[in-house]
């Protein structure tokens, strides 16, 4: 094939002033490029590691833990000085029902019915011992009106 | 250094850094403006340059001599240089932001002879990237098409068509600019 000939005169690419490389590089670039290649294809090797010691290994997480414990140790610390780390005993003997309704356990309604059921209870009972003895009354009415004098004092002195 | 001394200095195991770093130093400023005529702009340049002798590091033992070694390297950069602007172009197209001409090319204070080479390598990055690579190649390399050929994988008949319609559209670019 016939090699194109260009006219000397013809605009630029024919001016051999442009095949020179246009742009420049910054200083040292050369020097850096070759460690900078380097750097990308070895990177830094692992050195031995030295051995660590049990304490070492431990450390984050005993520090963890000891964290947590001073947390919860300030929290309980601020509940005892405002006392609201003590809890009234419910089970002790005497209940002190006017306690309990004033820290709010008990509503003074809930008191009323259960008072009414209580004197209820007391009330049957108390009815049902009047009643015991009335029949026991009545019994030994009709039992003296049943039996004539003789047969008193033979009942008596058997 | 030749082709031979290097991959028989490259085969012992302990000299390899040795064999690499004097195939860095003799081709790295012929791949830097290789590269950086098809992207025009030095930091691109220099991480597609870094891309290129890392790519050659790894591939360097399954290199069979079937090419010149120079031939291989250029190989290598255009491809990642290629690669490069195939990204851009997408990039470019799903942001619709426009093909970006370096900043150094825009405006800046050149001496007499350097004013006409700011306009070639503006010219240079309208054209398209493989139409770029061959004008490139051949303008300013001086490399026989034979060889643009294996570098590229392209016909020698395409390539001569190729560069015919990139110098033409170049020059009138010049004209134009004047």
């Amino acid at each position: 094939m016939e090699k194109q000939k260009h006219n000397p005169n013809d605009l630029g690419l024919a001016n051999p002033e442009l095949k020179k490389p246009y742009g420049t590089v910054p200083e040292g670039y050369w020097a850096s490029l070759e460690t900078a290649v380097h750097e990308r294809i070895h990177p830094q090797a692992e050195g031995v590691e030295a051995p660590v010691s049990w304490w070492e290994q431990m450390k984050s997480h005993v520090f963890l833990a000891l964290s947590f414990c001073v947390i919860l140790g300030f929290g309980y610390g601020v509940m005892w000085l405002t006392g609201t780390a003590q809890q009234p005993d419910y089970a002790a003997e005497t209940w002190d029902l006017s306690a309990l309704v004033e820290d709010g356990f008990i509503r003074p309604a809930s008191l009323d019915v259960y008072f009414d059921e209580l004197f209820e209870g007391e009330q049957a009972d108390f009815n049902q011992a009047a009643l015991f003895q009335q029949i026991q009354e009545e019994d030994a009415d009709d039992l003296v009106k049943q039996l004539n004098q003789m047969e008193i004092l033979e009942y008596f002195y058997e | 250094m030749t082709d031979r001394e290097f991959l028989d200095l490259w085969q012992e195991e302990e000299r390899r850094n040795y064999a690499f770093n004097l195939l860095l130093r003799q081709y790295t400023q012929q791949l830097y403006w290789h590269i950086r005529k098809m992207v025009g702009d030095h930091d691109v340049a220099n991480d597609l340059l870094q891309n290129t002798w890392i790519k050659v590091w790894q591939h360097l033992d399954g290199f069979r001599g079937d090419s010149k070694l120079v031939t291989w390297l250029y190989t290598i950069a255009t491809h990642e240089t290629l690669s490069h602007l195939r990204k851009e172009r997408l990039r470019s197209f799903l942001t619709f932001s426009g093909t970006q001409v370096p900043v150094q090319l825009e405006a800046s204070e050149d001496l007499d002879g350097e004013r006409l080479q700011r306009k070639l390598q503006k010219a240079i990055l309208t054209l398209p990237p493989k139409q770029r690579t061959v004008f490139v190649l051949r303008y300013f390399e001086e490399l026989p098409y034979e060889e643009i050929a294996a570098i590229t994988h392209t016909s020698e008949g395409a390539l001569k068509a190729s560069y015919h319609h990139a110098y033409k559209k170049i020059e009138q670019i010049l004209r134009n600019s004047d």
